[in-house]
């Protein structure tokens, strides 16, 4: 199944947020965050191609934070102040805003323009989200460059992620230098092709959502924060 | 009419340099966070812009850039944003009144933006993550916490322990950084606050 089937509504995406995070602040049973996370958002990740980034970002985010919970309650206030119960639920908690705000942001490149002018963004501000949205691979690659350039004349010795960090000083001032230059050229181009008005008047194929998955997920979110209300007013 | 064009140049070059200045922050961001170092070093876009491009830009690099690393690299990121905020705005005040002249007032300025930093994050840290934020700065609450077992004490400290090191050492990164710029390069950034901390003539 290809992301483009996954494509979500850009209206779908902003309530399955908020839904989604009303009834994850509302709930404090750790079996129903669970099964939240277990029978929606994982397989959400799984179908849309992005699992490897997900588990990425429980690795190396929320794994740490975890870790800094044992520490500091079960290590060194042995539990007074809270114990396993206390920290799952809080894992749990993070676990799911994290992974819904993933999914929300993580927007397919061809429906960028279509999702940002949906939900209002225009003009300046809509350059500049997409800009910043797609930018950064661009920066990356030239880090990257510059990082290689170092390495081809024997600065590096392996490529290790210590020996990347210890270029770092040196990578930042042509990094930024270059971005300079590339801000400013890109400026005076845009200005003589009009940019705004162009990116304004682009015309937006009509992206092919699902409707079974745009339905599915406008229910849920409206179930999970209905259940957070009940829950709270009846537990 | 040349008044409507130098603004509308300027208009186009903060367009172009805000997403720029994001993936800097996200970039560097990245690197530390994979390094586990006691320290962000997440704010460097942030203070850049600020200077280049005044406070508002500066607010928006570091709202931005915060947004897209909690969806890529770090989860927590976007509990901060008002820090991004605060961050933004202390730098352009002091950046006014030339708090980035000298490597010397830039660190006091590192340092006072660190103890600001660091009271705007504390009711973060002790509200959403209880004080365990998962990186270098949450070894030192635990340490805090096992000598005062007192949860919202240490993470001031540790706050106040780590934010003036890690503002400082970014505050001196942007100046060394916009010391190494050519000055015909910089000139095209007039609407910070370059030209007081005599950057440009």
């Amino acid at each position: 199944m290809g992301a483009h089937k996954l494509s979500i509504h850009p209206y779908i995406r902003l309530i399955f947020l908020i839904g989604s995070i009303a009834g994850t602040i509302l709930i404090n049973k750790p079996a129903l965050l669970l099964l939240f996370y277990a029978t929606l958002i994982l397989p959400l990740f799984v179908f849309s191609g992005q699992i490897k980034k997900h588990i990425n970002l429980l690795l190396f985010g929320m794994l740490p934070i975890f870790l800094s919970f044992v520490l500091l309650y079960i290590i060194v206030l042995n539990g007074n102040n809270g114990g396993w119960d206390f920290i799952v639920l809080k894992i749990l908690k993070l676990s799911l805003f994290t992974s819904v705000v993933q999914i929300t942001l993580s927007i397919p490149s061809d429906n960028l323009i279509h999702t940002f002018k949906k939900w209002r963004f225009n003009g300046d501000s809509l350059i500049t989200v997409l800009g910043a949205f797609t930018v950064w691979a661009d920066v990356n690659y030239r880090a990257g460059k510059i990082i290689t350039a170092r390495f081809s004349r024997g600065f590096i010795g392996k490529r290790t992620i210590i020996n990347k960090a210890k270029q770092f000083p040196f990578v930042l001032v042509p990094l930024v230098i270059g971005i300079l230059r590339t801000a400013t050229e890109r400026a005076e181009s845009w200005e003589q092709k009009n940019i705004l008005h162009l990116l304004e008047n682009v015309e937006i194929e009509k992206s092919n959502y699902s409707i079974y998955l745009n339905a599915l997920l406008l229910f849920v979110s409206i179930c999970w924060s209905a259940f957070g209300v009940i829950y709270v007013t009846c537990f | 009419m040349s008044m409507d064009k130098n603004s509308q140049q300027g208009r186009m070059l903060a367009l172009t340099f805000i997403p720029l200045a994001v993936a800097l922050n996200f970039g560097i961001g990245a690197i530390v966070k994979a390094l586990s170092l006691p320290l962000y070093v997440d704010s460097i876009g942030t203070i850049l812009a600020t200077l280049l491009l005044g406070w508002r830009m500066g607010t928006i690099v570091g709202v931005l850039g915060f947004v897209i690393t909690s969806v890529f690299i770090n989860p927590f990121a976007i509990y901060f944003v008002t820090t991004q905020l605060a961050i933004a705005l202390f730098v352009h005040i002091v950046g006014r009144r030339g708090g980035f002249k000298s490597v010397f007032k830039t660190i006091v300025s590192g340092v006072v933006l660190g103890i600001i930093a660091a009271i705007v994050s504390a009711p973060v840290i002790i509200l959403v993550f209880q004080g365990a934020t998962g990186n270098g700065a949450a070894l030192l609450t635990s340490f805090f916490t096992k000598m005062s077992n007192q949860i919202i004490n240490s993470v001031f400290l540790s706050g106040f322990s780590i934010e003036p090191i890690d503002k400082s050492l970014q505050c001196l990164l942007a100046f060394f950084i916009l010391k190494g710029i050519p000055k015909n390069l910089l000139e095209n950034f007039r609407s910070g606050s370059l030209k007081e901390n005599n950057m440009i003539d």
